[in-house]
This record gives C-alpha cells, structure tokens and sequence, in this order.
C-alpha cells in the first residue's frame, strides 16, 4: 500500500509537536504576562501578601524556577521581610551561579537548549536576562545593608563586579556567532523587516545610548558606597568612577568621586552621610504579538509567510523624582543611575537575532510541510481528486503551529523601571524625608545614627505603606512612633527602609578620631 | 517502500537528543593549581600582576631605598595606595604582599597604620579595663611611630578595538621620611597585557 | 703606523681586561660575583651551567648568556641576560630560587614571572635576594603556554 504523502508529513508534524510538549510539560502553554500583571496589580495596591500568594499560587512545583526566585525575593523585599527576600535571592544566585559554571565551560550552550529550536523559546529553561543576574546581587547587597550586615553586603556587592564582568567576557563573541549562524542559513534576523514590528520602543536613543544590556551603574554606586563607608578608598573610586562612565553627565556622581578624599579625611562632626535609593515604577515585560516571518521554501525559492509570535515591549512613560526634600527646606538633587526601562528593551533588541534564528529553523520544517501540502493539494485538485482530508491535514497543521507559537513573555517583572540615588550629610537624628510621587508627595520620617546611612524608598503605583527602618550592626528597628508615610489621593505607594552604617562609631572610624 | 524525505526531521530530532545526552555528561571538573603560575584567563588586573608588582617593588625598595639598604631598620606606615583606574583592584592586597616581603628580609619595621589602629586602640583599652592585671597590661602612650611613610598610586590605561584589548597599568610608590617631608624613594612598575579576541 | 700600534695597544689592554672579568675570582668561592662554594667553574659557560634550571616541558628557544652578581649591604643581587638569537618573539616565565648557607631553602617559592622577548634581542633581569639569609639561588625559566 501506498502511504499519503499527506498523511506522511502530518504525522511527522504531530511526533513532533508531542515530542516537544510533553518535554516541555505545560510551559508551553502558559502565559507569564498574565500571571505576572495579576501579582503587580496586587502588589501596587499594597496588598504584598495577596500578590505573594498569586505568585505561590502560580508556581505549585516543587522545584521553583529562577524566576519564581527573583518575584519571590523582590516582594518579600517590598513588605520589608530582608530575611526572607534574602532566603529567595540566595536561591536564585545559585542558579545564576549554575548557568555562569555553564556557560564559562561552553560558550554555545548559552544560545539556549536544543529542545527550543523544535518548539519554542518557552521551553527553555529560564535563564534569566543578564540584567537580572546583576540585578540579584545587587538586591542582595541591599538586602545586607537593610540587615545591618555591611561587611557581607561587601561580599555581594563584589560579586557583582565579577559577575558583570563574566557577563561582558561571554557576550563579546556571542553576538558575533548569531550573526554569522544567521548569514548562513540565509534567515532574516533583523526585526526591522518583521512587518509592522514596534522597532521605536526597542530602537530609541534611550535604548541605543546604553553601552549594552547588563551594566549596571546603581550597583557600582552602591560599590563606591560601601567601600567608602568600610574605609576603603581604593575600592570606592573605581565605583563611582564606573558609574560616572556608565551614565555620565551627572553632577552628583561626579561629585561624589570628586569629594572622596575629602570625606575620608573629614572629621566626625556628627553628621551622617546619608544616601537614598528612590526605586519607581514598575519594569516593562514582554508581550507577544503575532507577524509573519518570510521563510524561503520550494526549489525556486519561493517566500511562505509564515504566522509566528515575536516578544514586543509596549512603552510607558518614566517617572523620575528630581529631588528628594529633607526636612521640608533643604532639596536634595537626584541622580537616575539605573535605567532598568531601557536595559530591558536593549536586552530585547539584543535577543531578537537570535530569538528570530530560532524561529526560523524551528519553522523552516513547517513552511515546507506547509508548501508540500498545498502544492500536494493543487495537485489533486487538478486530477479532479477528493481533497478533503489533505485540506484537513493543512489545517491541523497550522492550527497546532498557532498553539505553540507564543512568543517568551518571561522575565523578573517586579523589579523597578528606573532607580534615582541622592546623597546628602545630614545631622543625626531624625528627619522628615519628602519626595515628589509624579501625581503628589510621599512624606515619612527617618532616624539617622552613625556616619553613614542608607534610605530606600520603592514608589509604586496605589496606595502608600511603609515599613521598619534598619542599620547596620543595627538592623531593622521600628520607625519612631507617630511617624507615617502621607501621599496625596492617588499618589503612588511608598515602601521605605532607613539603614544606618552605625559600626565604626562604636568607637568611631580611626580615620576620624585618630589625629 | 522506500522512506519518504520528510522523515528527515524525525533523525535530527534523534540527533538533537543525543546531542542534549552527550553534552550533560562533562561537568565542570576542579584541581588545585600553583599559586604562583603566570595567570593569563581575561586581561583584566589578575594574581601574577599583584605579584608581580609586589615583588618588584619590594626588590626595588630593598636595593634603591638607602635607609633600608643601610641596614638602620627604619620604621615604616603604609598609607593607602590610590585606585586611579576603573577597576576593583585592592590595593591593600598589593601593599601587604610587599609588607609581608619586606618583613621578611627584616631590612624593614613596620608601625601600626590607619587602617589598623582603631583595632590597636581596642585592644590598649580593653587591657586597660579593670579585668586585667594592670602591672602585665600594656600601657597607654607606648607605641612607636614611624619615620618614613609609603604611598602611592595605580593608574591604568585602556584602548580597544574590535580584535585587540590592550592594558597598561603603573604603579607608583614613594617613601618619604616624615619628620624632614624628603622623599627618600620612588619607582614606578609597569604591566602591558594585550588580548586578542 | 703609530695608529696602527695604538689600535694593537688598546686589543691588548681590552683583551687583558676581559680575561681579568673572565677569570674574576675576586674571592674564593665565588665567579663573576656570584657564590659558587667549592665546585670548579673557569667560564661564563660553567657559571650559567650551575646556575640555570629549565623546568617544565616547553623549553624557550632562548641562550642565557651571563649571570654576574654583587652585594647591596648584606643582601645579593644579581643579573640574568636572557638573549633571544631567533627572529620569532618568545615568551617565557621565570623565578629564582633562593638557598640558605646550609643548602635550605631560603625563602618562599617565588611566583612565576612573564618575560617577552623580542626576536634578537636580549634582556636583562635584575632581582634581589629577599634576605642575608639567601647564600646561592638558581634561575629558572621555561616556555608560557
């Protein structure tokens, strides 16, 4: 008996498309947008529990996954729980640190598992954007600080540094190996040409102005920082320094390289060198939309279109606190260090070579089933032949191409857009802090020990809440009774820590004693 | 019957398995190496520059320095060596490694520094403290000072392009005799690594 | 004539100053500054000979060409001239060894140091004993890979 040509290929088709399902579980399937804009509305409401629940609810397995990790410890770090944010983050490190043995080991096993080239990105395992790697640590060491644990936070803030620059290492000759890969198999990877793709949101001078996707400069500042107030000069100028490169043109980085020594050989006069960390907003994920890739098929060469799913990044407006006002007279200009917005659109941009390549190969075997079938289909058509069950197949074929075709929407989404740091030498004691929210004013007090201090304030759309202040060597004490955060009506919600860098005053730090 | 082309897919499918199989087999394997083995992994400031630069600027403060060659036992503080470049290097771990030398070759003594004193101080005061047999205890006011310090700089420079990297960095180092402010030393060392991407 | 006979003077006097450094036993014990206890050593050969250890698998194409060493105070210093007769650039590594009165070692293992040398050309390697302690020290090199 002869088999149907038709029969032949659908079969091919769904051993295919089950062998890819069922070793991706129901991945494949899923949707972490809409898991993940659920926990954030929660979240910005102020209802952090509620939003950790859909989070828990969400990831039911056992085994949770990198990014499980990172919603868990940004959330618990929202409510102020640092121990637990810390038990998250540690969970998530690991898995960064897994995939950085990975990839140190063989460069082009970063280009993701094989298993995605026959389905969909969705199956990978998640391996996280390189800015989220950083962004772990980073969290980490504020996390550190906000337990009073600077030394250790010392130890996080260093592997950071490493890590980025294991990062850089890495993606140096990668991108060069995509291009070519890409060239060879004749695939359009630019995104340009995806008809009616949004290119200005991940293609604007914001995005194309970053040196590249990963380099963080609020963790360098924060490397300055905690070097200077460990007394440890020859480590906090390269931060600061590293930061002024990465976004230059700020007085107040510069100014705080400029004034390193100066600090250092200071006298104690009983003034605290307070640095605050304005987080906003809320980062952009990736959204999937549908365009029709051109694959080339057939002996002359001929162009399918084929329907497939590319991630987009819809834009949204940034906010920036200018200022932070301390005790209602004194305005504290801002620097934005942290432009996660931006970062996650480059990185984007940077994936789309090669999340089109994969598309590419991975829809190469359907565009030619496709065009066998319809070309089979003519054929019979011709002959006067009954058609039916081939057209059948036809449609099977690209009905389940539609099912699995859903672009990777993954990514952390509870991190911040933008991060603003602002630095002041403030009397010990306590202050009222101030910042303008975009659509009205967050108010709260903080209590300053010791000769340095740290301020974190997360403002996030809804309604406002505060949590505990800490410092170091003193965690995380109560704010003083009577004092509250106040936003005007719909302004956004305010999540502070106050850190206090308060160990070298036990018997204050030698440098200022000791003449 | 022949197999019908389009079964192709199924074999790379196979193929791209076994690829996944054979590629979990080799983990990451780790051996104990010689510290002192030239180290050449990424062109950033690495373990052989730190020794190197250690040693040679202790060498050169053994034989140029004339009141360490002169056998007096000058007394030394090491103050801290600026970090001029962009990266994280420490210093300190450059400035001990030539301590430790140096203490070694006992041409040099060193005082209690800036960064050590706090803990000095702790330690007098808790001697001092009613706990302690103040006849044994030390006392206050005792400690020695230092009649030269050392200190320095590290600057680098970098230029890149598309297939080369190349790192240049000096050190710099001066000892001056506090009481009169002549510096009694200086020397510069340098480094240049090239990579090729 | 007469500048003949000063050029033939000046040989003369250059020749006996070179076989002044070439035999150079200033001290018993001791070849062109450098401790040599009882063996016999007559050249600049013998001397590097006795001196230099190569280690490792990949031997540099490199001659060293002379050792001579003097004191600063109590402490030894010594010059190494690595010479590179071939025209492609080598890169080597190298360390010294120190060794006590008593034949001990006299300091820590030194770390390995990078050395490149252009084609043709030679370079001279200066180092310091690390202590009075340091009596004798071997100079060791071998290829980076």
């Amino acid at each position: 008996m002869r088999p149907l040509p038709g029969a032949t290929s659908l079969l091919t088709w769904l051993i295919l498309a089950s062998l890819a399902v069922a070793g991706s579980g129901c991945a494949a399937f899923r949707s972490y947008k809409a898991e993940m804009d659920k926990t954030i509305a929660l979240a910005s409401a102020g209802d952090i529990n509620g939003a950790i629940k859909v989070l828990d609810s969400n990831n039911k397995s056992k085994d949770k996954d990198l990014l499980y990790d990172m919603e868990a410890g940004e959330l618990r770090r929202l409510k102020g729980d640092f121990q637990g944010s810390q038990v998250a983050f540690t969970s998530a490190d690991a898995k960064v640190q897994a995939w950085e043995e990975a990839s140190k080991l063989n460069a082009a096993r970063t280009g993701g598992s094989v298993g995605s080239y026959l389905v969909n990105d969705k199956v990978r395992t998640y391996e996280g954007h390189d800015y989220e790697k950083v962004m772990v640590t980073t969290l980490m060491a504020m996390n550190r600080m906000d337990l009073g644990d600077w030394d250790t936070a010392r130890v996080d803030i260093k592997r950071t540094h490493e890590r980025e620059a294991m990062i850089q290492a890495l993606r140096e000759d990668e991108y060069l190996k995509v291009t070519e890969e890409a060239r060879k198999k004749g695939a359009r990877q630019n995104f340009k040409e995806l008809n009616g793709y949004p290119v200005q949101t991940i293609d604007n001078p914001e995005v194309n102005a970053l040196k590249n996707g990963y380099q963080n400069a609020l963790s360098h500042y924060l490397a300055g920082f905690i070097y200077e107030a460990l007394g440890e000069p020859s480590l906090a100028a390269p931060g600061y320094r590293t930061a002024i490169e990465l976004r230059p043109g700020q007085g107040m980085l510069e100014d705080s390289l400029g004034g390193l020594e100066a600090r250092l050989a200071a006298k104690d006069e009983g003034y605290c060198d307070t640095l605050f960390v304005i987080e906003t907003g809320v980062i952009p994920g990736r959204a999937s939309q549908s365009f029709n890739l051109p694959i080339p098929v057939g002996p002359q060469g001929r162009w399918i279109f084929i329907s497939a799913s590319f991630p987009t990044m819809p834009a949204v407006a940034p906010y920036n606190p200018p200022s932070v006002r301390v005790d209602k007279d004194l305005d504290v200009r801002t620097a934005h260090v942290l432009d996660l917005d931006s970062m996650a659109r480059r990185t984007l941009k940077d994936d789309m070579p090669g999340i089109m390549l994969r598309a590419f190969i991975r829809l190469s075997s359907r565009a030619i089933a496709q065009y066998q079938m319809q070309e089979q289909i003519a054929q019979q058509q011709r002959k006067g032949q009954d058609t039916l069950g081939m057209s059948l197949g036809l449609l099977a074929l690209q009905l389940g191409g539609a099912v699995t075709e859903q672009a990777d929407e993954r990514g952390w989404r509870t991190l911040p857009a933008h991060v603003t740091v602002a630095r002041a030498r403030l009397s010990r004691g306590q202050h009222n802090i101030d910042i303008s929210t975009g659509q009205g004013r967050a108010t709260f007090d903080v209590n300053l020990a010791g000769p340095h201090a740290l301020v974190t304030a997360r403002l996030l759309g809804g309604r406002p809440f505060t949590t505990p202040a800490s410092s170091p060597g003193m965690p995380a004490a109560p704010l003083p009774a009577g004092s509250k955060s106040v936003a005007a009506p719909g302004a956004d919600a305010v999540q502070v820590s106050v850190v206090n860098f308060d160990y070298p005053v036990a018997v204050s730090t030698p440098r200022r004693t000791v003449p | 019957m022949t197999l019908p082309t389009r079964l192709r897919v199924p074999s790379a499918v196979i193929a791209a398995g076994l690829a996944l199989t054979l590629a979990a087999c080799g983990g990451p394997k780790t051996k104990y190496g010689d510290a002192g083995s030239v180290e050449t992994v990424t062109n950033q400031f690495g373990s052989t520059d730190l020794q190197m630069l250690a040693e040679q600027m202790s060498q050169s403060m053994l034989s140029e320095a004339p009141v360490i060659s002169s056998g007096n036992l000058p007394i030394v503080t090491v103050q801290e060596v600026k970090n001029k470049t962009s990266e994280y290097i420490d210093t300190r771990a450059i400035t001990n490694r030539m301590r430790a030398t140096l203490q070694k070759s006992r041409k040099v003594r060193f005082a209690t520094d800036q960064a050590e004193m706090q803990k000095q101080i702790d330690e007098i005061q808790r001697q001092q403290s009613e706990y302690y047999d103040q006849n044994k205890s030390t006392e206050v006011g005792k400690m020695v000072g230092a009649g030269f310090r050392v200190t320095g700089e590290i600057t680098s420079i970098v230029k890149e392009d598309k297939k080369i990297k190349d790192v240049y960095y000096q050190l710099f180092l001066s000892m001056t005799n506090i009481q009169t402010g002549i510096e009694e030393w200086s020397d510069t060392k340098e480094i240049r690594k090239t990579t090729e991407k | 004539m007469k500048a003949v006979t000063l050029v033939i003077a000046l040989l003369a006097v250059a020749l006996a100053a070179g076989c002044g450094t070439k035999k150079g036993f200033e001290k018993p014990g001791f070849a062109f500054g450098c401790p040599i206890g009882e063996s016999k050593i007559s050249s600049m050969e013998d001397l590097v000979k006795a001196k230099v250890a190569k280690e490792g698998s990949k031997s540099p194409d490199v001659e060293i060409e002379e050792i001579r060493c003097t004191t600063t105070g109590d402490l030894m210093k010594i010059d190494v001239v690595v010479h590179n007769d071939e025209s492609d650039v080598e890169r080597l590594q190298y360390k010294f060894r120190w060794i006590d009165a008593e034949g001990m070692r006299a300091a820590d293992e030194e770390s390995w140091k990078p050395l490149l040398l252009y084609g043709n050309s030679r370079q001279t390697v200066t180092t310091i004993a690390p202590n009075a302690k340091a009596r004798d020290f071997k100079f060791i090199f071998m290829g980076q890979d």
